[in-house]
């Protein structure tokens, strides 16, 4: 997302990244990633448990399927693949899906994704496709 | 926050503490303009 960030904020899009840790850990995760100031921290996963994501299981993520396999190579070649360190964080729950959403001023959503598997959410210019077709006025 | 999000309703609210130690609401991000908020999974 950091090579994109500047199009979402041009197109006067807030960008933020919920994290599972701590503020120390999020700043940590993030700050390695260049996006520190887009992390929020949510050590509880009160957020995660609002948006309804579930948890994937462990033969999903041992047998990962086509798609999770292409997104982790994507990942990985982006500098972005998952690390056993990570695991490890006290808050860390490596079966935990991902999620996004695209909030409009005031706060209802107006497009809600629930990752299907770890690997399964949009990427940067699939987000961008998203936020022109729900916000035309911001392209 | 007991309720499930959906579209149409209201976006999850989360009260976090920033990396300065200051208490912040994930709301304040869409207060004045639109958000794209990404729910990551694990650190890595």
């Amino acid at each position: 997302m950091r090579e994109k960030r500047s199009e979402f904020e041009r197109r006067g899009i807030a960008l933020a990244c919920v994290v599972q840790g701590t503020a120390e850990e999020a700043a940590r995760f993030c700050g390695r990633h260049g996006v520190e100031s887009l992390c929020l921290p949510d050590p509880q996963k009160e957020s995660y448990r609002a948006l309804g994501l579930g948890r994937a299981s462990l033969r999903e993520l041992l047998f990962a399927s086509p798609h999770l396999k292409r997104r982790r190579a994507e990942a990985k070649q982006a500098g972005c693949s998952n690390k056993l360190e990570g695991a490890r964080q006290k808050h860390s729950d490596i079966f935990q899906l991902p999620g996004a959403a695209l909030v409009a001023p005031g706060g209802t959503v107006l497009w809600l994704h629930r990752g299907k598997h770890t690997g399964d959410l949009p990427l940067p210019d699939e987000l961008l496709e998203i936020v022109r077709g729900f916000l035309p006025a911001s392209v | 926050m007991t309720q499930e999000v959906t579209v149409g309703g209201p976006a999850p609210e989360l009260v976090y503490t920033s990396s300065a130690g200051e208490q912040k609401r994930l709301s304040s991000l869409w207060a004045t303009r639109p958000a794209l908020v990404l729910w990551l999974r694990h650190f890595g």
